[in-house]
């Protein structure tokens, strides 16, 4: 073959390949790793504070969304992105955690793709899939703290990291989740958000009633859960009410009407 | 942990070094068709010539099957920041290569090390090189990750079936190397390689979901190979 073909043939393979590297996505260390882009670190402190200064005014009546599980259900979850985006009556979307299938790197950058496509600022809780690999530390990397509470508009949001199998513990942090409880501020409410509900088998019997009894001694009648993948609303024990938000792939979103004298909630099918 | 990781892979670092040297020798050695004497004993006794009589034939062979003809390199391509490679030539198409790869926050700027051990087989689609020098290839690699919370036996506290083995993946890839000749005293061939690997579960959801594009379960790796004498 002639030299001159052959050298140019070379060039432009080589041409082709540092074109292709020129996109970072492309280049993947691990699937493990833990390199979270700068544009998506800390999001849930970036994204609360999206919500400010409105989030520090005195209790007037809001909404808000509340989603869960995406997993990997990428193109349901666009769907439900789409339909967040068509209604205008919401401050903020919560995801009750599970944003991963396996905690691989890619997937957490694919959450955080499709979750900023929300118009409205969203709050991501950790779920147990979140944890597997490194996933723990890359949820912190790229939303901060996995326990975690903030102020809105006079209602206090607790945020509980429940997980046990798979961050290899014992039990939750109840010392956190019953400080965090506390209504130190004349709150209206105070509402708390777990991924796990209390009766799922990684609860142990005493970790299921305990959650219960701190709802019971806070004065608590609502929970707000995740994992179950489906919708539902029940007393399990005593007066106290759990509601379980569904994954995208049922087309269901959950609104959190908070009333002046009451909570209530809307399950609309979209 | 993190610490012990660490020395682990400065030993296999190290020892590869030794090794990659070790065989300079040796092909050095093989290139005058004797054994050097200030090669190590070691080897010198490996590498000597034996004689095996089958029938009314005397076959004469040197043990040097295990020595890796390939070293590598490489950056990227999910199994490190950068790891090493000791490959074979089995046949003309089939090369297979073993890797030890490595990635932290001071190697890679990863907040949690990872090593990975992945056998790469490679198959080279054609004999001769095309464009005198580009040899295109592909096959599937066999990775195992080590890291936190990775594992391949789901602890005894789980339901059964909890979750899918997460410690093991298959990366199909393809690929392509630039192999030029080179007159080096040890080696005779270098080649400068890329190639795209899509881990199973990347590759999956671009299966599975539009919106997973297929080229978002790609990742890229540069390398290169020395080939001994």
């Amino acid at each position: 073959m002639n030299p001159n073909t052959s050298w140019r043939a070379l060039a432009s393979i080589l041409l082709m390949v540092l074109a292709i590297s020129s996109c970072e996505e492309i280049i993947e260390y691990s699937p493990y790793q833990n390199i979270v882009k700068s544009k998506w670190k800390k999001q849930n402190i970036s994204n609360y504070n999206k919500l400010l200064p409105v989030a520090n005014e005195p209790f007037e009546p809001f909404r808000i969304g509340l989603i869960a599980d995406s997993h990997t259900y990428y193109d349901d979850f666009e769907k439900q992105v789409k339909y967040i985006n068509s209604r205008d009556d919401l401050d903020f979307i919560v995801h009750l955690g599970d944003i991963t299938l396996s905690a691989n790197a890619r997937e957490f950058d694919w959450y955080s793709d499709i979750m900023n496509k929300i118009n409205i600022p969203v709050l991501t809780l950790i779920g147990n899939h979140d944890c597997l690999g490194n996933g723990y530390d890359i949820y912190t990397e790229m939303f901060g703290e996995s326990n975690f509470f903030f102020e809105y508009k006079d209602v206090k949001f607790v945020m509980f990291d429940n997980i046990i199998w798979e961050k290899k513990v014992q039990d939750p942090d109840f010392n956190w989740f019953d400080k965090a409880l506390v209504n130190d501020s004349e709150y209206k409410y105070v509402l708390p958000f777990a991924h796990l509900p209390p009766w799922d088998s990684q609860f142990s019997m005493g970790d299921e009633f305990l959650y219960n009894q701190l709802m019971l001694k806070h004065n608590l009648d609502l929970s707000i859960h995740g994992h179950g993948h489906g919708y539902s609303y029940m007393q399990p024990y005593d007066d106290v009410n759990y509601l379980s938000v569904p994954a995208p792939f049922t087309k269901e979103l959950i609104i959190l009407d908070v009333q002046a004298d009451t909570i209530k909630h809307e399950v609309i099918k979209y | 942990m993190t610490e012990v990781i660490k020395y682990c892979f400065r030993c296999i670092v190290l020892i590869g070094i030794i090794l990659v040297s070790v065989f300079d020798v040796k092909a050095q050695a093989d290139a005058g068709d004797s054994i050097r004497t200030d090669m190590p004993k070691v080897l010198q006794k490996a590498y000597r010539e034996r004689t095996v009589v089958i029938k009314k034939d005397t076959i004469t062979y040197r043990h040097r099957w295990f020595i890796p003809g390939q070293y590598k390199l490489q950056y990227a391509g999910s199994i490190g920041f950068m790891s090493v490679g000791f490959g074979y030539a089995i046949t003309p198409t089939y090369q297979p290569a073993l890797f030890f790869g490595y990635l932290s926050e001071n190697f890679g700027g990863s907040k949690n090390s990872v090593v990975s051990i992945s056998l790469k087989n490679s198959f080279y689609f054609t004999k001769q090189p095309l464009f005198r020098y580009f040899k295109p290839y592909g096959g599937l690699s066999i990775t195992w990750g080590n890291t936190n919370n990775t594992f391949k036996r789901l602890p005894d506290y789980y339901p059964k079936e909890y979750y899918f083995q997460n410690k093991i993946h298959f990366y199909p890839f393809l690929g392509g190397e630039l192999k030029f000749a080179i007159n080096n005293r040890y080696f005779d061939g270098v080649g400068v390689y890329t190639e795209f690997s899509a881990m199973d579960a990347y590759l999956l959801e671009a299966i599975r979901t539009k919106y997973v594009k297929p080229h978002m379960a790609l990742s890229m790796a540069v390398g290169v190979t020395f080939y001994l004498r």
